[in-house]
């Protein structure tokens, strides 16, 4: 174990052990450890292996950020062990290696780098063709990292949340919470997103004295969080990453398993800096690490980074990094500055206890099999000049904004002094604070951010002169307090070697960047692209500063020249689990679904619906359905058509109203009848089908299909806006329960039931009547899609287990059975009736679905008239005709129509008919073959079978039946 | 007997029914003590589905609320409690044309014939029984604000007592209404009926870690009754 003394800034707790595997093995952390906090202290050091190349990768920015540690913590993949919380009983194994994480045989793919440059998959791997499946086959088990759950597995679990606020300050750092608090000072409501688990950020763990009072950063900061903490108006999202800032102001944010959606006036990016790591050679050796990530291991999980470290910097942060490993006991052999005159106490310090120093350097290459064990140093012009045994490299050599959310909302980051980026003109809503404006000392972070709290308040509260002079006064004292910040050298140190990596997350090399530059991808955008740099999982935040300074140097044009990519959403990645949070599929049921389940009936989605397919366990389906279908022919079947659409028409001129939106007439329907309807388009294309019931002078009663019902209430609603006429539309779908009573004894069933006389002479056919059935208020319409007797039952879907319960009661003696949707289609296409965008399509007219008759061009007006007139006289050249197949196989929906080996058309529907004896369908056909007994050809699995043309409905062609 | 969409869900969390005008209804899970204590505490959820509903739609409804009650119709986006021939009534302006008329399941009929005569009297006014087209849930209790911010993606903390929206509750339609009880904030939602069961559990499921407790009609009534 490697933990240093206890210290107020850690956050572990040592009196609460913590017990874990990874990759089989048991180790012990604590309490407020982090997973990669507690292995490294174990003395673990590699983490996983690159996507590409399989080379061992270790800690590097202990943030969440970088791809180095991505490991699958129980079943979930693809977790950043640095940030993932230690607990007990955790199953930590690592990915991406086979067999183990320390012998992973791919990692030979290192050694063969050069039969995968950039772009190898263009190139490389695509002579001889025959042999491509086989690459594709390997290439593909390759790819990829981290496996996806699987179904039998354990599932992430995630939530959903929806959040609004005033102001949303992203970033818990001191200039987050100087924001949120200036701003909730004033009354606003604020939130503060933060990634951490607790407030601070950097400075949580900088126990140097900053310049603020000489008070160490930690003590600040924790006195600002108790005051964030104490204020009510304010609400904290810890442990929470802001991927996205959209329109509006909205932020999607992920909080450890809740996906929020935070919406507000104003956003303050105080997100900070990014520190990226420089290129030399095998600067992804483990062992290699930023200097934030140094301190944040000593600082707050108490674990010493290394036994002896050479830091390499371009700045003073470096010279504090090794001033804070040298208290925590690290031997710091050697410090690289780059700056030739740099010259400090902190220098001076160094120097006193034992460091090299060395100024105008830089770290050329890391040596070490699996670790670093030493590092080559020299000259900025490449020269070596010594070689410091180590086995830590700390990296305080590049840091540019956090300013991806900026990017979101369309801010672009500007290229100052030096070659520094920051963001330019702020998007409207936005405002930024701290270290994403490019500031470094406290007492400038904090100054700024409460100028952000300030401006975002006057924003929202509108100009006021105590407002604007504290917005003033801010103004003046970041002036005052913010410092100059100097240039830094490009983080590339001078060399040729292959392996200097630019993304760490696809190894994406330096000769790689050349080689795409050298193949014209010279553009940084283009570039991207083509090498895929900063598409990883760390989205830039390693390696966008650095493609940017490689595509300059290698093209020779300045970093202004070179510009920078484009910031999209998500600024971390966010697991499709949360996206798909709970409660994302809402189903319907209809009144009697549960009455369904308990009589095993098979269930099948009909879009949100849930109906019964068949009543029987799948293996007994096509029994079953023959059994059910045999009911409704001999005696009575039940069907629960309350997912049918239903609409309610009324107004002194609903009858005109819908005259106007059908090419068919219901102006002349008497009260009490029934007709069949069929709705076009503006172009004369069926949309719906279904029936109109007429119930009295200006009350109607529509039915449509189930698919069709939210579509046909907005069409009817869209006509009746802003016209004149008095009629209102009212959709009863879930209000009314239906019930298709269907067979030769159906009559027999219902008469006596209730107070509705269903007698053939009370009711005919095209019928409706009002009354009760069972003390159930109904409407009965005399109606039959499956081709025998029928009624269909309307009624208050809360009497809808009971009304059920009751017919089938009644029903017993006489062979009631229950059918399902499967049957219904058996049964419907035994009548040859159509099922409207199954059997038709989104260029059928009512002509070509043999629904002219319907076609009432003597009105004088009505949607889709004048194109139905004009089409009206033309030769159709296809028809959807009734067909009966040879043989018992039946073809699936789509099945091509072949003539001499030719499509010539399609079947739209097909079943097997046991009451007729034969496979039985519709299909579209060339005009020329739609005639009774014409003949033509169905392909099907490779194979064809014969069919003859059928005009007239299989079963009951005269419907006497059904009239009857 | 007339069950709502959310009655098996109830049967199968151990509600004890009653019969109420027709309907059955969930009166006690546990025992009206502990849901009163445990709402207070977390977040309650009655089924009222039973009451009546009836919708109204045309130009002239606000002089039908006037004719109605003597009063003038409540702003579109907002309700109000009346009380016409001793019914108590809740009206809903749910937009310029359209009222939804909320009565107690007993008074359903006696309102709905006076509404519809009221309505004959001033032209092109329809009104329609949707008594059975929502499912309606009241979600009362110290944490329904936490409660909904799971489900709703828009801001319910800004809306007024009696002020209602027309938004989504875990991706279905819902008319969401701010209805008080006398010491516990509380909302009422009505869905269309065919989700009623998907609401009804999902209520549950992310309520569970908030204290949600379904709260039956004895519960319910004493909470409303609090003062």
């Amino acid at each position: 174990m490697s933990r240093l003394p206890a210290h107020p800034a850690q956050r572990i707790d040592r009196s609460r052990p913590v017990s874990f595997t990874f990759a089989g093995r048991s180790y012990e952390g604590f309490a407020g450890d982090t997973v990669g906090s507690a292995l490294y202290a174990a003395g673990v050091r590699v983490f996983s292996r690159s996507f590409k190349y399989h080379r061992p990768r270790g800690l590097l920015c202990c943030r969440g950020h970088c791809p180095n540690c991505l490991v699958n913590v129980d079943a979930v993949p693809n977790v950043r062990a640095c940030v993932e919380p230690l607990r007990d009983g955790q199953r930590v194994t690592p990915q991406h290696a086979w067999p183990s994480l320390e012998h992973d045989a791919l990692a030979v793919i290192d050694r063969l780098h050069f039969l995968f440059p950039v772009g190898f998959y263009y190139k490389t791997f695509i002579h001889p063709k025959r042999l491509w499946p086989t690459y594709e086959r390997v290439l593909r088990a390759c790819a990829g990292l981290g496996r996806i759950t699987f179904p039998g597995e354990p599932a992430g679990d995630y939530e959903r949340a929806h959040l609004f606020a005033d102001i949303a300050v992203v970033g818990g750092g001191a200039a987050g919470m100087a924001a949120a608090l200036e701003a909730a000072t004033a009354g606003l409501g604020v939130v503060l997103v933060d990634d951490q688990p607790e407030l601070g950020g950097r400075w949580r763990f900088r126990v140097t004295p900053a310049a603020d009072a000489g008070h160490a950063g930690d003590d600040i900061v924790r006195e600002m969080a108790a005051a964030v903490a104490a204020d009510g108006r304010i609400r904290v999202l810890d442990e929470a990453t802001a991927f996205g800032l959209y329109e509006d102001g909205l932020l999607g944010v992920l909080q450890r398993n809740r996906f929020v959606t935070l919406r507000v006036r104003q956003v303050i990016v105080a997100t900070g800096a990014l520190e990226y790591p420089m290129v030399f050679e095998n600067n992804d050796l483990p062992g290699v690490m930023l200097g934030g990530a140094a301190q944040r291991l000593q600082g707050l999980y108490g674990v010493r980074p290394g036994q002896g470290a050479v830091v390499v910097t371009n700045d003073d942060r470096g010279v504090e990094v090794a001033l804070e490993l040298r208290a925590a006991g690290v031997v710091i052999a050697a410090l690289a500055d780059a700056r030739a005159g740099a010259d400090s106490a902190g220098i001076a310090s160094l120097h006193d206890g034992g460091t090299t120093i060395m100024r105008g350097a830089t770290a050329l290459a890391a040596r070490g099999s699996g670790r670093v064990t030493s590092v080559v140093l020299g000259g900025l012009d490449g020269r070596v000049v010594s070689e410091m045994k180590c086995d830590l490299v700390a990296l305080a050599t590049g840091f540019e904004p956090a300013a991806g959310l900026v990017g979101h909302a369309g801010g672009k980051l500007r290229v100052g002094d030096g070659g520094r980026l920051t963001p330019g003109a702020l998007p409207a809503r936005v405002l930024v604070a701290g270290e994403v404006m490019g500031l470094g000392e406290l007492d400038a972070i904090l100054a700024s951010g409460r100028l952000a709290g300030a401006e975002a308040t006057l924003a929202l509260s509108g100009a006021g002169s105590r407002l604007s002079a504290r917005v003033s006064q801010l103004r003046d004292e970041l002036a005052r307090r913010r410092s100059h910040v100097e240039h830094r050298p490009a983080s590339i140190a001078p060399g040729r070697a292959a392996k200097r990596f630019v993304c760490l997350c696809e190894d994406v090399t330096e000769k790689d960047c050349q080689q795409a530059v050298a193949e014209g991808f010279d553009h940084i955008e283009t570039l991207k692209r083509y090498t895929t740099v900063t598409m990883g999982p760390c989205q830039g935040k390693m390696c966008h500063r650095l493609s940017i300074d490689v595509c300059a140097s290698l093209t020779g044009r300045t970093v202004e020249e070179t510009g920078t990519t484009t910031s999209r959403p998500p600024a971390q990645p966010v697991p499709l689990g949360a996206l798909a949070a709970r409660f994302a599929d809402p189903w319907k049921l209809t009144p009697m679904h549960h009455q369904h389940v308990e009589a095993g009936a098979e269930l099948m989605d009909m879009g949100a619906w849930k109906r019964p397919l068949a009543y029987a366990r799948p293996s007994d389906r096509q029994r079953a359905v023959d059994d059910e279908c045999r009911a409704v022919h001999e005696a009575v079947g039940l069907i629960d058509v309350s997912t049918l659409g239903k609409l309610e028409i009324v107004g002194r001129d609903a009858a005109a109203f819908l005259d106007w939106l059908h090419p068919n007439r219901f102006s002349d329907l008497g009260a009490g009848r029934v007709r069949y309807r069929v709705m076009c388009d503006d172009a004369g294309i069926i949309l719906d089908d279904g029936v109109v019931a007429r119930l009295d002078a200006d009350r109607f009663l529509l039915t449509t299909a189930t698919g069709t019902i939210d579509a046909v209430e907005q069409w009817f609603t869209w006509w009746l806006a802003g016209g004149r006429r008095c009629a209102h539309v009212v959709n009863l779908t879930g209000a009314l329960a239906a019930i298709n009573v269907a067979g030769p004894r159906s009559r027999e069933l219902l008469q006596g039931l209730g107070d509705v006389d269903v007698s053939a002479s009370a009711l005919p056919y095209l019928g409706a009547r009002t009354g009760h059935m069972a003390g159930v208020p109904t409407t009965i319409l005399r109606i039959g899609f499956v081709g025998e007797l029928g009624f269909e039952i309307h009624f208050p879907a809360d009497y809808g287990e009971y009304l059920w319960a009751t017919l089938m009661a009644a029903g017993a003696p006489l062979g009631v059975r229950a059918f399902g949707v499967e049957a219904q289609r058996v049964l419907r296409l035994e009548k040859a009736h159509v099922i409207v965008a199954q059997d038709t399509d989104a260029l059928t007219t009512p002509f070509g679905a043999n629904l002219g008759a319907l076609v009432k061009l003597d009105k004088p007006d009505f949607v889709g008239r004048d194109v139905l007139a004009s089409v009206a006289g033309r030769p159709l050249t296809e028809r959807l005709v009734g067909f009966e197949l040879e043989g018992t196989t039946v073809p699936a929906e789509g099945a091509a129509v072949v003539d001499n080996g030719h499509a010539v058309g399609r079947v739209t529907s097909a079943k097997w008919s046991a009451w007729l004896g034969r496979v039985i369908g519709l299909a579209w056909v060339p005009v020329a073959r739609a005639h009774d007994g014409a003949t033509f050809d169905v392909r099907m699995n490779g194979t064809v079978a014969g069919a003859r043309v059928a005009l007239r409905p299989f079963y009951d062609p005269d419907g006497a039946r059904l009239r009857s | 007997m007339r069950t709502s969409a959310m009655y098996r869900a109830q049967q199968a969390l151990g509600a004890r029914f009653r019969d109420d005008a027709g309907w059955k209804v969930a009166d006690v899970y546990t025992s009206p003590d502990d849901e009163v204590a445990r709402a207070r505490a977390g977040v309650g959820l009655s089924d009222l589905s039973a009451c009546g509903k009836l919708g109204v739609q045309g130009e002239a409804i606000e002089a039908l609320v006037t004719k109605l009650t003597g009063r003038p119709a409540p702003e579109v986006g907002a309700a109000s409690r009346e009380r016409v021939n001793g019914a108590p009534l809740l009206i809903a302006h749910l937009a310029a044309d359209e009222l939804l008329v909320l009565t107690a399941p007993g008074d359903h009929e006696i309102v709905a014939d006076l509404v519809a005569k009221t309505a004959d009297t001033l032209g092109c006014v329809h009104v329609t029984d949707l008594s059975a087209a929502f499912a309606v849930v009241d979600l009362v209790g110290s944490r329904v604000g936490a409660l909904l911010e799971r489900l709703v993606p828009i801001d319910l903390s800004a809306l007024p007592a009696l002020g209602l929206v027309q938004a989504e509750l875990a991706r279905v339609h819902a008319v969401i209404l701010r209805a008080d009880h006398p010491r516990l904030p509380a909302y009422r939602v009505l869905v269309p009926r065919e989700y009623g069961d998907f609401v009804w559990r999902t209520l549950m499921d992310a309520g569970h870690d908030l204290g949600l407790t379904p709260v039956g009609a004895a519960a319910h009534a004493r909470l409303g009754a609090e003062a």
